[in-house]
């Protein structure tokens, strides 16, 4: 996550920012808006890079000194500020402010970037905009934000605003098969899952909530109930809750592609890719009732656990009923196609 | 891979460069002391990224090699251990320094010695070269009026300028300046604001013996200060420095000349009447009787008179008295002159046998 | 036993006026505000206009109908307070321990001091001569064993007078007077009093202790003491005021920054002028805020130099306000100042035009004792959309 290049589908906006460095022309400030997992931190990283990579291209070499430090969080010019317990503080905007009124160490650019900008405090927000008003020397200062409609206008309006652009699946699946070496047909699941958002991708990625995803799959793409299987599921998910929301993404990517399966849309909307040749033949097998049933039924059950609903009862009531729904499913269904049922 | 060297130079090289050890960091790496050996070179090193200094000394060497460790543990141990000869030595694959020195043995941890960060440069061009001594006393003579506050202005540094043949040295925190130059032959131009940290780490480590030289270069957006056996980098700061050069008086209404002890005897006693606030001090000058009072509402007051040389009308002006003494210790000559206006206006005070070193202070308004 | 004497410039304001413009001297001069003035009160009188009944405090235009030939002059301060200070000077050669209580008035603790005089008549004269050749204005002098003594003593002969009351006269010397002469004894108490029969301070003499102490409580016992000449209260020498400050609470509970800035300008502008008018210099300021939820924070800093210039304090206080307003709606805003000094340290880099306009604003702001000039951002500006944060 430290090129210009990953940025792929970002094109525009990366050839305007290297454009903005190439003619001189970089702005004080700039606001970063684009939803959670958009890649504004790695706009932000990449950014200070080109500014301050040594080869002087406007690009990222990666490999020069300043590169790997500020992929390493130690450059001495590139300071990155993140809520601590929730909010961002007036305490961390004055380190930013101390570490601004030295010039730069490299020579060159100095950057401030502020992570989840909208937590800052009003406190700590009137202070950065003193800041913003009183420029040091040749410094940036990039806000990152998922609701920039919470920030002080006075700071947005002397911020100059970027907004991440949602990518393609398969822009996304290139760059993680060529960046970050994944399997093609993982790539094209994960891409499919982000939804368009590069950082989110990254997440996807990881070896975790690949078995995660493995573990969500192992109950519902199979043509049995797994009823035992399914409680084990809920009572594991229960245990780390923080995997609670990318599970059900999981469940409900499933349900939607057996009802594209059902409807016989192109193989290349389908998220769950390894599964194509299950989904195709199952998919088929119940009505598109059934399916939206089901995906009702995920997205009901994951707003009552985050209005704080008994949480256990719900995974195992919903995850007991998909995967006995499946089987109900069948059953009804074949009764009703007249096709004998399997054992 | 190891060396051998007296404990002595060891901890000088230590020493030199502890200050510059990160206490603080994020990855650790610079909280350490960078040491590296090669013939009979010793390089000893620390970084926080806002200053750097590297020392070296001699030691005896059979295969070259290099170690960081933690600053706050190894300083400590070196300093402790008896004069001598000292063995180090270190085992890679235990990635362990091992320390002899008389009969005591001792074996620290080292830290990752690849990213730690080098300092100075190859390529340095100087922009200057003076007696170390002189920079020495150039520095003793300004750092003492800059900012002492947490702000952010340039005024917590000193202006370093060389043009036109001469070195500047100007420090203000708006209250009194402190101007200084020396002729220098072959500098080029150059203007930088040096935060005070660094000219006080400079004041530890500059030898004030006549022959060593110190060069200063910049290199990219920092300076560096090298000596025979030493160097030091540090970062500068933001900002533009005011024009002093507007706020040094041409001229005063009167002039006095007086023995530089007499009149810091003097305000040391007057210094004494402030008990909650700064002592003020009111110069009352007439035919060649310099009056000084000052008055404490809780304490007292006091009164003396000094007879000096001057020059000029009748005047009246109060300072605050820690500055004026503040200047006077830095004087080495034996005679001060302090041109002194009514009102408001700036008194200037310098030495009375130089004019390369001026003090401009501000009078304060009393009731 | 203790010599203390009270220092009382005879009709400060208008003897200043008839010293500086010879063709005002024997004619009624009024000072406080012009003959139009509605709203103006007397300051200060010459001998000539209380023979109409005017006397300080009375509204001008009350002045005006009494005394129609009166010679009505809005005062010049900024005189005032130079010949004040002279005065003060003067008063401090004579000994350590002073208390000012006004611009023309003040205690001296002349104990132990006494012996430097042949007499207690010759301190006194001494310190009249003293001030007349150094100002041209006469002052009225007492002197007695206590603060309450020396202040009825020097206004027992004015103007111009000096009246000594030895320990052992005391007594027989307050029994005649009337009540009212006591400070603290207003109008409203001068009734009550009056109501038992007391008039005089030998009537108030005959009442028993607890029965001043239970009618009047506090004050009670402090009369009981006062009518037999007994006040133990010390002259306080300068202990400058420790801080000073002003607060506001709003109507309503203020959302807007931009607004609660300008309420902190106008505060900054009142306090200010009020440091400057005393030769005062602050090194901390500090500035209130109270929420709507009633919690309450106040926030200062100390600055290397002290400050009393109304735009040096107001860049402190206004960071004050942007670095801690944790919360909107505001219900409070106050802005103090502390750590006083009475000297400024004059700064190499300031405009002296500057100073220049802050003393002449300062003048005519006192002139006419309300603000008459403010800086720009006193003012209400047009509601700005940007100073608030948007509802999200």
């Amino acid at each position: 996550m430290k090129r210009f290049a990953d940025l792929a589908g970002q094109g525009g906006l990366v050839e305007s920012l290297q454009q903005a460095i190439k003619s001189h022309r970089v702005a004080h400030a700039y606001l970063v808006s684009g939803e959670a997992g958009s890649g504004k931190k790695t706009l932000a990283l990449a950014f200070a890079q080109a500014l301050l990579c040594q080869e002087q291209t406007a690009t990222v070499c990666g490999v020069c000194s300043n590169c790997r430090r500020i992929e390493q969080g130690t450059h001495p010019d590139v300071a990155v500020i993140e809520p601590q317990g929730g909010r961002i503080r007036i305490d961390e905007i004055r380190t930013l402010k101390d570490r601004f009124a030295l010039q730069a160490y490299g020579g060159s650019w100095k950057v401030g970037i502020i992570i989840d900008a909208e937590t800052m405090t009003d406190a700590a927000a009137n202070s950065l905009l003193k800041l913003l008003e009183e420029p040091f020397g040749q410094a940036v200062l990039i806000l990152l934000s998922s609701s920039p409609s919470k920030l002080l206008p006075t700071i947005v309006s002397r911020c100059q605003v970027v907004k991440m652009q949602r990518l393609s699946r398969t822009q996304i699946a290139a760059y993680l098969e060529e960046e970050e070496e994944i399997p093609a047909e993982t790539a094209l699941v994960v891409a499919g899952l982000a939804d368009g958002r590069l950082g989110r991708a990254m997440e996807v990625a990881s070896p975790k909530s690949l078995a995660w995803r493995e573990r969500v799959l192992a109950v519902l793409a199979h043509e049995d109930g797994r009823g035992l299987e399914a409680l084990r599921l809920a009572a594991e998910l229960d245990d780390e809750p923080e995997a609670i929301e990318f599970a059900f993404e999981v469940m409900g990517s499933w349900f939607r592609d057996m009802l594209l399966a059902a409807t016989g849309c192109p193989q290349e909307l389908i998220v769950n890719q390894d599964y194509f040749a299950f989904l195709s033949k199952e998919g088929k097998l119940y009505n598109e009732h059934a399916y939206h049933s089901a995906i009702y039924q995920i997205e009901d059950t994951l707003r009552a656990i985050r209005a704080n609903a008994n949480r256990r009862l719900a995974l195992d009531t919903l995850l007991y009923l998909l995967s006995d729904l499946t089987s109900f499913l069948k059953a009804s269904e074949n009764h009703k196609y007249g096709k004998s049922s399997r054992s | 891979m190891q060396f051998t060297g007296m404990q002595g130079e060891l901890l000088q090289c230590l020493q030199m460069v502890e200050r510059a050890v990160a206490t603080r960091d994020p990855s650790e790496e610079l909280t350490g002391v960078y040491l590296e050996w090669s013939n009979e070179k010793l390089t000893v090193r620390a970084t926080d990224m806002e200053i750097g200094i590297e020392a070296y000394g001699q030691v005896q060497s059979s295969e070259s090699g290099s170690a960081v460790l933690e600053g706050k543990f190894f300083v400590p141990l070196v300093r402790r251990l008896p004069p001598g000869e000292v063995v180090v030595k270190l085992i890679e694959e235990q990635q362990m320094l091992e320390i002899k020195a008389g009969t005591g043995s001792f074996r620290l941890q080292t830290m990752a010695v690849e990213d730690f960060p080098t300092i100075g440069s190859d390529t340095k061009e100087p922009k200057a070269t003076l007696p170390s001594g002189l920079l020495a006393r150039m520095i003793r003579q300004t750092v003492y009026a800059t900012r002492k506050d947490q702000g952010h202005s340039a005024f917590t540094g000193i202006l370093m300028e060389c043009s036109s043949g001469e070195l500047r040295l100007v420090a203000t925190d708006s209250s009194r300046l402190c101007f200084n130059r020396q002729s220098l032959a072959g500098g080029e131009d150059f203007k930088i604001i040096v935060p005070s940290r660094t000219c006080t780490e400079l004041l530890r480590i500059l030898p004030t013996d006549t022959e060593s030289t110190v060069e200063i270069s910049l290199v990219g957006n920092q300076v560096l200060f090298s000596l025979d056996n030493v160097i030091l980098i540090s970062r500068l700061l933001e900002g533009q420095y005011p024009d002093y050069t507007r706020v040094i008086p041409s001229s005063t209404e009167a002039e006095i000349v007086a023995p530089c002890s007499d009149l810091a005897a003097a305000l040391e006693r007057a210094n004494l009447m402030g008990k909650k606030g700064p002592a003020i001090v009111t110069f009352d000058l007439e035919e060649g009787v310099l009056r000084l009072q000052s008055r404490d509402v809780e304490l007292g007051e006091s009164e003396e008179t000094l007879v000096v040389e001057q020059q000029g009308p009748k005047v009246r002006s109060s300072f605050q008295a820690r500055f004026i003494l503040e200047m006077l210790k830095t004087v080495t000559s034996e005679k001060i002159s302090f041109g002194l206006s009514n009102g408001l206006n700036p008194g200037i005070i310098r030495p009375a046998d130089s004019q390369d070193y001026l003090y401009v202070i501000m009078p304060v308004r009393t009731v | 036993m203790a010599v203390i004497m009270h220092v009382d410039m005879d009709s400060f304001f208008a003897s200043v006026e008839q010293r500086d413009r010879p063709e005002l001297r024997g004619k009624p001069v009024i000072v406080g505000g012009q003959r139009e003035s509605k709203r103006g009160v007397v300051s200060t009188c010459s001998y000539e206009a209380r023979k109409y009944g005017v006397h300080s405090a009375m509204p001008i235009a009350q002045a005006v109908r009494l005394c129609p030939h009166g010679i009505f002059i809005p005062g010049d301060h900024r005189k005032y307070e130079e010949v004040s200070r002279s005065i003060r000077k003067i008063i401090h050669e004579f000994s350590p321990v002073v208390e000012s209580i006004s611009i023309d008035e003040a205690f001296l603790d002349m104990t132990g001091c006494e012996h430097l005089y042949h007499s207690l008549e010759h301190m006194g004269q001494s310190i009249k001569r003293r001030i007349y050749d150094a100002v041209a204005l006469t002052a009225s002098v007492g002197i007695g064993p206590n603060k309450f003594i020396a202040k009825l003593a020097s206004d027992f002969h004015k103007p111009d007078g000096l009246t000594i009351i030895a320990p052992e006269e005391v007594e027989d010397w307050l029994a005649p007077m009337a009540v009212d002469k006591i400070w603290g004894i207003g109008e409203k108490t001068a009734k009550v009093l009056a109501s038992w029969q007391i008039r005089t301070i030998a009537d108030l003499r005959r009442w028993p202790q607890e029965f001043l102490t239970q009618r009047l409580g506090k004050q009670g016992e402090s009369l009981y003491l006062l009518a037999r000449g007994i006040d133990n209260r010390a002259v306080e020498p300068e202990t400058e005021a420790k801080s000073m400050g002003k607060e506001t609470t709003f109507a309503e509970d203020v959302t807007d920054i931009g607004k609660l800035r300008q309420t902190l300008a106008n505060l900054v502008a009142i306090v200010g002028i009020r440091l400057r008018q005393k030769d005062l210099w602050a090194r901390t300021i500090s500035i209130k805020l109270r929420y709507g939820d009633f919690t309450t924070i106040s926030r200062s800093l100390s600055l290397p130099e002290p400050i009393n210039s109304d735009d040096g304090i107001f860049q402190v206080a206004e960071a004050l306000l942007r670095e801690n307003l944790e919360d909107l709606p505001v219900r409070l805003i106050g802005i103090y100042v502390s750590q006083l000094t009475a000297f400024g340290q004059g700064s190499l880099f300031t405009d002296p035009r500057k100073e220049t306009l802050t003393e002449l604003m300062d003048e005519l702001n006192t002139r006419y004792d309300r603000p008459v000039i403010s800086k720009g951002r006193q003012l209400a500006l047009p509601k700005a959309p940007h100073k608030g944060k948007e509802p999200t």
